[in-house]
């Protein structure tokens, strides 16, 4: 199976065939047989080039989160079809669908700085997060209208939450 | 010698890694354990560690670990002898100490009285001066007008800094340079103090430029023995949280450590101290001068350093002292042999300004090998809770001297492997070989401000590492896909972590 890898600036095309003591990888047209399995859950052994690489994978959203040498690497990891379906529908939707205000920890809401039917300006604080004792505020992005409000003040919230959607301004569509 | 447990039971009225570590000094001493627990903390390893375990309330620790009657009634229930509180929560609180002895439950610590003392800035700056011991230049008493804060800031000298009584963590506190400064400075003291303590008084010290802060362990009995372990160095800090401690300090002459520590002997004398505590000091480089800061009345965060290099346990000696009995050693039987470090693994993350960052561990391997030693209570699949404090985890190393040190620091950091959540290990791994902490001599509280973002910066990876990385973030894919078409194909329920029937079913594909 061929993947669009990506890290940062870089774009590869990757593609994965087992072998009986490893893979096979073509990376961007060339092919290397790597030595390498997962000896324990998450961790993928690899011999590349004659070194030996010991790498903690994790799925992530859209990817992968490799870490080895102690720094972690989010890489970006679809296949064609999930590429073309994107596509599709980032086409149709992708623009006119505003934007969601989630949370990237666990915490509890301890403001709300907007009202539904507000308007909001890019980088306008939105919502405020309490975590180990830390607050941190939560900016719009984009300009828009403030459309729904899921999560009252008080309320505790997991990692990930939709918090806030905004839509976009009429004139944007 | 006598192999008499010192308690019967031990109630341990704190959580994570703390109360691993007071158990497991129980443990070898053949005393049980109790543990007491949030809502939250259900399944963590300080419960699993104890003989005995009580849910005392809801996550937020004002209604569980905070919860003084809860407590003595799991001691009570239990018949627990004695309570250590482990640091933070109750650790330094009267109150509960004066309870507990009302209960007939030894707390593991000091007198309610001395911990009084030293628990109010200006009564512990008093009591250090009528015992001879050296403090900042400045106020004994909060200042009572500004009139008065600009005729004792022109005596003692620009630069000063001003101090709230009731203060900690460094809220009521401002610098200031030069007098124009000085009655701002004084009105937002005093009501951040106000908001933050519900009390206003303010007090003035000289501010001692570039310090590093230098801490002598220290450990009482209650037959009129002061003795210390010697000290640690605790400079590497940011707003005011410890990141990265050691012993010896690096600068010390041998003179200047005698003074200090026989300084820190006679400061619990004083107040007549029973139990392990922590005089802190501040430490003038330039000039060799060092000033009583404050004592911690309690195991500090940072004991574990003063284990490696002196080779005594200091909750069994806690422990031993609590019970009456004489310290477990002399004076003349402590030495200070070679050089530990410690860091403070904290889920935190260093490109984030250093945001606080729960989350679930995913992949968890601590280093191990040689002079190794990691206190922690976590495991994968643990989900760091929200409510308490984001310091997770100790990574302790012993070596012959502290290059050697500093280099088995660099050689565990390589091994761990923390993922999941972020976490602080990128730092000080940066820090471990970062070249000004490794000559030593300029590192003050400043060092982290100073350099970190300018010099010192997290690795960034080679390039050959992130192209490893890309290949194996498509092999993961590859296999995650090859799992999920798997499960669709066979019909059967699929335990994701289970890596056996991973193993097994991959093995049959390659086979087909």
């Amino acid at each position: 199976m061929a993947w669009d890898v990506t890290l940062g600036d870089r774009e590869s095309r990757i593609e994965v065939v087992d072998l009986d003591d490893g893979y096979r990888v073509t990376i961007d047209g060339q092919v290397i047989d790597l030595h390498a399995s997962f000896p324990q859950v998450g961790v993928l052994r690899m011999v590349h080039e004659g070194r030996s690489h010991s790498v903690d994978v994790r799925a992530i959203e859209d990817g992968q989160e490799a870490t080895l040498g102690g720094v972690r690497y989010d890489v970006g990891v679809i296949d064609e079809r999930d590429k073309a379906l994107r596509a599709l529908t980032g086409g149709a939707g992708g623009a006119g669908a505003g934007e969601t205000i989630s949370t990237s920890m666990p915490g509890k809401v301890v403001a709300l700085l907007v009202a539904e039917g507000d308007t909001v300006q890019p980088g306008q604080g939105i919502i405020v997060i309490e975590a180990m004792k830390m607050e941190n505020e939560l900016k719009a992005a984009h300009a828009g209208v403030i459309a729904d409000i899921s999560v009252q003040v008080g309320q505790a919230v997991e990692s990930g939450a939709a918090l806030v959607h905004i839509a976009p301004l009429p004139e944007a569509e | 010698m006598d192999n008499t447990p010192p308690f019967r039971k031990v109630l341990v009225a704190n959580r994570g890694e703390i109360a691993l570590r007071v158990m497991r000094g129980c443990r070898e001493l053949g005393i049980a354990t109790v543990a007491v627990f949030s809502e939250a903390d259900a399944e963590a390893l300080h419960v699993r560690a104890a003989d005995e375990a009580f849910c005392i309330g809801p996550a937020p620790s004002a209604e569980s670990y905070l919860r003084q009657d809860k407590l003595l009634e799991v001691a009570r229930a239990t018949g627990a002898d004695a309570i250590h509180p482990g640091y933070g929560f109750l650790s330094e609180n009267a109150t509960f100490a004066r309870a507990c002895a009302a209960a007939g439950v030894v707390f593991v610590g000091p007198s309610p009285e001395s911990m009084e003392v030293m628990g109010d800035k200006v009564s512990a700056r008093k009591a250090m001066i009528a015992a001879g011991v050296p403090v900042v230049p400045g106020t004994t008493e909060p200042l009572a007008s500004p009139e008065e804060a600009v005729r004792v800031a022109a005596e003692i000298g620009y630069p000063v800094m001003l101090k709230a009584s009731a203060g900690g963590g460094g809220k009521g506190m401002r610098a200031v340079m030069t007098p124009d400064q000085l009655l701002p400075a004084l009105r937002a003291a005093q009501s951040e103090a106000r908001n933050s303590f519900g009390d206003d008084r303010v007090y003035v010290e000289k501010l001692v430029a570039a310090p590093r802060h230098v801490e002598v362990q220290v450990l009482s009995d209650t037959h009129g023995n002061h003795l210390h372990l010697f000290e640690r160095d605790c400079s590497i800090q940011r707003r005011h949280q410890k990141l990265v401690e050691e012993s010896p300090c690096p600068v010390l002459r041998d003179e200047v450590r005698q003074a200090m520590t026989k300084v820190a002997t006679q400061a619990a004398a004083a107040i007549d101290y029973v139990g392990a505590g922590t005089v802190e000091f501040l430490y003038d480089n330039a000039t060799e001068d060092f000033y009583f800061l404050e004592m911690n009345t309690r195991l500090q965060v940072e004991h574990p350093v003063t284990e490696m290099i002196t080779g005594i346990d200091l909750v069994h000696a806690q422990l031993v002292v609590a019970a009456g009995h004489p310290a477990p050693f002399t004076q003349d039987q402590l030495t200070q042999t070679g050089h530990a470090i410690e860091v403070r693994i904290c889920a935190e993350d260093p490109a984030e300004n250093f945001r606080p960052a729960p989350g679930r561990i995913a992949a968890l391997r601590e280093p191990t090998g040689p002079w190794v030693r990691v206190d922690a209570a976590w495991y994968p699949g643990y989900e760091v809770p929200i409510f308490y404090d984001p310091m997770l985890a100790k990574l302790i190393v012993w070596g012959a001297d502290r290059d050697a040190a500093i280099r088995r620091m660099r050689r565990a950091l390589a091994e761990f492997a923390l993922t999941g959540i972020r976490h602080n290990l990128a730092f000080h791994r940066a820090v471990m070989s970062h070249a000004p902490f490794i000559e030593g001599t300029t590192v003050d509280t400043g060092y982290i401000a100073r350099h970190f973002g300018e010099d010192l910066t997290l690795a960034e990876g080679t390039e050959d590492d992130a192209r490893v990385a890309m290949i194996a973030a498509a092999i993961a894919a590859h296999e995650d896909r090859k799992r999920a078409l798997g499960a669709a194909g066979s019909g059967a329920a699929t335990e994701p972590g289970n890596a056996w029937a991973m193993a097994g079913r991959l093995r049959a594909l390659r086979r087909s």
